[in-house]
């Protein structure tokens, strides 16, 4: 594929997102809603227990976190498995899939232009709102640019896991509660409820050995400053390479799948 | 009595149309467990590391959770599909299909959207409930048959608010947006009401009464209330149920009278 | 007696603007156009009970908003229509009881569940009696030859084999009336022949009402004995189809492909509509040459490869129509 056909299916993103314009504004109306949310809970926990430090974390320190997990969240977030289901049940995703790479890649320029419209319309906003109305620190320069593209990385590895979870649906047909399992563990051990130093020693052993936390978690950390920008970079990379590697191999077994039951 | 016999004859069909793909279906009932453990797990959390919630006991929270995880299944189980029926019927320009049925279009569409996908979260917030109440020592009283009618308040709360969603759809928010909206709300009664400052709990307890579900049966079970204090939590619900009927009837007479 | 008896319907529609492209797109974000469209403009005509009639005319011409409000789903402007002794948009949960649907694109079945399940919520929600049920299901699935394909998910059903299953559901609860909309639309000859038959014993037999929006000149010929054609919003053919097919349908295109190559044509009767060295289209009037004339013409003085003989389509008779 090359790159104008790439920045098609970029731009068929940017156009779907504008289509939705509702629910953009509500998307944009309802940010603040859950970091107020977090504001309360949090700060009825700091006055009842006491403590300016908890798990290494102030107030302050707890509540720009959620801001950030809000905006990584944002942009880490694909439906590919949602579309390959659809195709599958459809049955026309065969000719797309003979070439798994130029179906995924054009998959991805399709997503990466939704995302870019988040970025203007919600990422923006939340920080700007963060700045404003949560004490959200601004980072220097060198540590703004390792979160890009720390995101960036996040967002490769998001779209690689939904994919990898569209392809059960070659086996399963319907993965509906696969997708929603997708959403909720991801942001459970990525640490979009919670930091993962508040887990148990032996789930943030757990954690450590997947993926989850380099979506999510290794973002935000990057941008307090708790974690080296190089260091989590590397291992977000090293991570990129086992998923796609993984998503080769499966999509192959896929299209073989594929032929078998003729879909 | 014709429509509980539709609904009963609909969530027939679905649970046995639901087993013609087993493993999507265990999927489902895993997904929607995982999905709630997420509530009780980041409660065991805050309180491993922190005094916890000012007025909260861990076994108290506990049974707060269990109660928000009951009344989200029976809303899986009743409510959630109103919306998604109109919303895809609206989608494909379909929504003929309710009006073309000999039936109150409301009442047709509460009973043709049951659903059994949350029978497991019931399971798991029944089971979650009973423990913190045995832990807690809680005796036999009126507070349990309290609390059961609050529970139920809160299921036609969020019966009411899943109606309004429909209508706003069909009036003038022709996809999700109206509904992502609401589920970032909802967000407000995964805590205790008494968390928040007394502006949200205002506006959670009269005008957007949030706090049935969850806070006000759980509070009730564990601590009693008054008649007084019974009517502040359940008029609101009946006030909001009132005015998201009248909402659905505009809507549709809207949609008649504008054309699809 | 009059099942339908429709007095000065009227109907107008807003709708907002929707472009192409970025650009457009933010412009409809920011400041939505409307326009207003008259779908119907006084409206009149009655229906007897046991008729067939087919409501014709182009797209966007006003016919779908015509049933929409027959079948009690629009509230119109103004205008009255009475239909079965009531008012279909006031007394809707009353009416809708005694009448059938079908509107060719969009299913009333449930889309993830097999017709069969929806056919069974159908018994609930009529009240039919079991037994009844049971043998009006039979004889419509036979008819229809729907045993196997009622029992696969309705998403997994090509469209004719939909447009089955929907004609099943509509006419389960035995409705004296029934609105079909593009009923054949897509449906392959076979599929399109059954349904033709079924309607017509079904109409001889149980004397069922049928009012039929089509694009299908073929299902107007082999159904309706009466036609109405709307266009604009108003109605500007009421009466017997022979009357206006001895008129209006004396037109036949005939493409013929030849083996040589032919410079010029020319027949008395006959106007060239399209023209390339080995192809050439005619449109023939009837009325001053017969078809036998100007085919034995053309196989005496042509070498001809193939000839076909076909029917204008609907909107160009509508012009006709229209320009007298």
């Amino acid at each position: 594929m090359n790159i104008n056909a790439h920045k098609g299916m970029a731009i068929m993103g940017i156009k779907v997102a504008t289509r939705y314009r509702w629910e953009v504004v509500a998307a944009v109306a309802a940010t603040p809603l859950a970091l107020v949310i977090y504001y309360y809970l949090w700060k009825s926990i700091y006055a009842h227990t006491g403590q300016a430090l908890i798990r290494g974390f102030t107030f302050e320190e707890l509540v720009s976190y959620y801001v950030l997990s809000m905006i990584v969240g944002f942009f880490t977030w694909s439906e590919m498995d949602k579309w390959i289901e659809h195709d599958i049940i459809k049955g026309d995703l065969v000719k797309n899939l003979i070439k798994p790479f130029g179906y995924i890649s054009s998959c991805f320029s399709f997503e990466l232009g939704l995302n870019a419209y988040n970025i203007l319309t919600q990422m923006i906003p939340v920080f700007i709102i963060g700045f404003l109305f949560f004490k959200l620190p601004i980072a220097p320069l060198m540590v703004f640019l390792g979160f890009a593209l720390s995101l960036f990385f996040a967002f490769l590895l998001y779209f690689g896991l939904a994919f990898l979870l569209g392809l059960a649906a070659f086996w399963m047909k319907k993965i509906t509660g696969l997708r929603r399992a997708r959403r909720i563990i991801v942001a459970f051990f990525g640490g979009s409820f919670i930091p993962l130093a508040f887990f148990p020693p032996w789930l943030q052993e757990i954690s450590a050995y997947l993926p989850f936390q380099y979506i999510r978690s290794v973002p935000i950390l990057l941008y307090q400053q708790r974690i080296a920008i190089g260091h989590s970079l590397l291992a977000q990379a090293a991570w990129v390479v086992v998923l796609y590697t993984l998503i080769y191999i499966v999509s192959r077994k896929a299209m073989r799948k594929a032929a078998v039951v003729g879909l | 009595m014709k429509y509980p016999k539709l609904a009963r004859a609909m969530f027939a069909i679905r649970l046995s149309n639901a087993f013609a793909y087993k493993a999507n279906f265990i999927a489902i009932c895993l997904a929607k467990i995982i999905g709630d453990l997420v509530g009780p797990l980041v409660a065991i959390f805050i309180y491993a590391n922190t005094q916890g919630i000012p007025g909260w006991s861990f076994e108290q929270f506990l049974l707060f959770q269990g109660t928000f995880i009951i009344i989200m299944g029976l809303t899986t189980n009743i409510a959630i599909d109103i919306f998604w029926n109109v919303h895809i019927a609206v989608e494909f320009g379909n929504l003929d299909k309710y009006l073309l049925k000999p039936y109150n279009s409301w009442l047709y569409l509460l009973s043709i959207s049951v659903n059994w996908e949350g029978l497991a979260e019931i399971l798991l917030g029944t089971a979650l409930v009973t423990y913190s109440a045995i832990k807690l020592n809680i005796p036999l009283s009126i507070n349990i048959f309290l609390y059961f009618i609050l529970i139920f308040t809160a299921l036609v709360f969020m019966t009411s608010i899943y109606t309004l969603i429909s209508a706003g759809s069909i009036i003038a928010v022709k996809n999700e947006a109206l509904n992502n909206l609401f589920q970032r709300f909802l967000d407000f009664a995964r805590y205790p009401a008494d968390v928040y400052g007394t502006g949200v709990q205002f506006v959670i307890t009269f005008l957007f009464p949030l706090a049935i579900s969850a806070t006000f049966p759980a509070q009730t079970l564990l601590h009693g209330t008054t008649i007084k204090g019974l009517a502040t939590m359940i008029l609101p619900t009946i006030a909001f149920f009132i005015i998201s009927l009248a909402a659905w009837s505009y809507s549709l007479r809207k949609y008649s009278s504008a054309g699809g | 007696m009059n099942i339908i008896d429709v007095k000065n319907l009227r109907k107008t529609f807003t709708t907002v603007k929707r472009g192409q492209g970025l650009k457009e797109a933010i412009k409809s974000f920011l400041r939505p156009e409307t326009t207003t469209k008259e779908a119907l403009n006084n409206v009149n005509f009655t229906i007897k009970e046991g008729e067939i009639v087919g409501l014709i005319g182009p797209n966007g011409a006003g016919k779908s908003t015509c049933l929409k409000i027959l079948c009690g789903l629009l509230w119109p402007d103004s205008g009255e229509a009475t239909i079965l002794g009531m008012q279909p948009w006031k007394n809707r949960v009353k009416y809708v009881q005694h009448i059938g649907a079908v509107f060719g694109q969009k299913t009333t079945l449930f889309w993830d569940l097999p017709p069969l399940d929806s056919f069974h919520l159908s018994k609930d929600l009529y009240a039919i009696p079991a037994a009844e049920f049971e043998e009006r299901k039979q004889i419509l699935i036979k008819l229809l030859e729907a045993e196997d394909i009622a029992k696969q998910p309705t998403r997994e059903l090509s469209l004719g084999e939909r447009m089955r299953c929907e004609v099943i559901q509509a006419l389960l609860h035995n409705p004296k009336l029934v609105f079909l909309d593009e009923p054949t639309i897509g449906l392959d000859l076979i599929s399109k022949e059954k349904l033709h038959e079924f309607i017509l014993d079904l109409n001889k037999k149980q004397k069922t009402t049928f009012i039929i929006t089509t694009h299908d000149m073929q299902d107007i010929e082999k159904l309706c004995k009466r036609i109405i054609i709307i266009n604009h919003g108003t109605i500007i053919y009421d009466g017997p189809l022979e009357a206006i097919k001895k008129k209006y349908f004396t037109d036949k295109h005939i493409d013929i492909t030849f083996s040589e190559q032919v410079k010029t044509f020319s027949h008395k009767g006959c106007k060239v509509l399209t023209k390339t060295p080995y192809k050439i289209q005619l449109e023939l009037d009837t009325r001053t040459t017969p078809i036998q004339t100007l085919i034995s013409h053309l196989l005496k003085q042509y070498d001809v490869a193939d000839i076909t003989v076909s029917d204008p389509p609907i909107e160009e008779i509508i012009k006709k129509i229209y320009r007298e």
